[in-house]
């Protein structure tokens, strides 16, 4: 592998795991907050 | 019977958008002026440019760490659970970033050192370094949500904290005959001002990306309150 192969490679490891990071926070956000709004409405409906 | 975290999902605050913003300019401003801007380095030659956001990710685990440090010391004296949280929220950012260290380092070392790793003073405290906060993720993860995972957690996170001085030190503690990793790198300015520009946008985005982590804890006690209501 040539040194542009090397940079790549560095590159996209870094971009690539911030991104896989980040968007794995952006996920679990999403995920709880549908559980929140339902958990929301059960209690709702059982007052 | 709403949650008192149920801020969380809320829409970001309009600071927070803006940094989201001025985060996606700044890294692509960031990657002209290393791509174009700062000139190919004469030893090392191209390979040389993994070093505008190497050495930034060092800097942002070592910040992560501090702030662990401090947070975890003013968790164990005040018990204010918030401080926990921003401590367990920058442990992980941290290990993401010594992670980003530990790839980059030996991409950047193959070609120039002829090995991917050594164990020099340098390389091998870092590697201590990710595992301790590592070793702080997983008592988080087995141990619990209780008080006593918490004040075990930052008891570790204190004290996994020296470790950072040690690998920034290194390059003085130890002979220069014991290491590869260079003792300082000479840069121009144009290289200056990338690697600075670099620095800064990491640093920015160690911000942004604690204040989405704290939030996603938030969110996740807040659905365990409502867990514990429907339960009640």
């Amino acid at each position: 592998m040539n040194n542009f192969g090397f940079v790549l490679a560095a590159y996209t490891i870094i971009w690539g795991l911030l991104a896989i990071y980040l968007g794995s926070i952006t996920v679990k956000v999403s995920r709880l907050r549908k559980e929140y709004n339902h958990l929301k409405e059960y209690l709702a409906d059982k007052q | 019977m709403n949650s008192q975290y149920e801020d969380a999902f809320s829409q970001d605050h309009i600071g927070v958008k803006i940094l989201g913003y001025v985060l996606l300019f700044l890294m692509f401003f960031s990657f002209l002026l290393i791509a174009w801007y700062a000139p190919v380095e004469r030893t090392m030659g191209l390979v040389q440019k993994i070093f505008y956001y190497h050495v930034p990710s060092a800097w942002v685990a070592f910040l992560a760490f501090g702030v662990v440090f401090v947070c975890s010391i003013l968790y164990l004296t005040s018990k204010d659970k918030k401080w926990d949280i921003y401590a367990a929220s920058s442990v992980e950012i941290g290990v993401v970033f010594a992670l980003i260290v530990l790839i980059t380092g030996p991409i950047w070392a193959r070609p120039v050192w002829g090995v991917w790793w050594t164990w020099e003073p340098r390389l091998t405290t870092t590697l201590i370094l990710f595992l301790i906060y590592v070793a702080y993720l997983l008592l988080r993860y087995f141990g619990g949500q209780n008080d006593r995972t918490a004040k075990f957690s930052a008891v570790l996170g204190i004290i996994g904290f020296i470790d950072v001085p040690l690998v920034y030190l290194s390059i003085n503690w130890w002979s220069a005959e014991a290491q590869v990793h260079p003792q300082r790198i000479g840069m121009g300015p144009e290289m200056k001002a990338a690697f600075f520009v670099s620095l800064f946008t990491f640093t920015l985005l160690y911000i942004y990306l604690l204040i989405k982590r704290v939030r996603a804890t938030h969110a996740a006690l807040a659905v365990d309150e409502l867990r514990e209501q429907r339960d009640e």
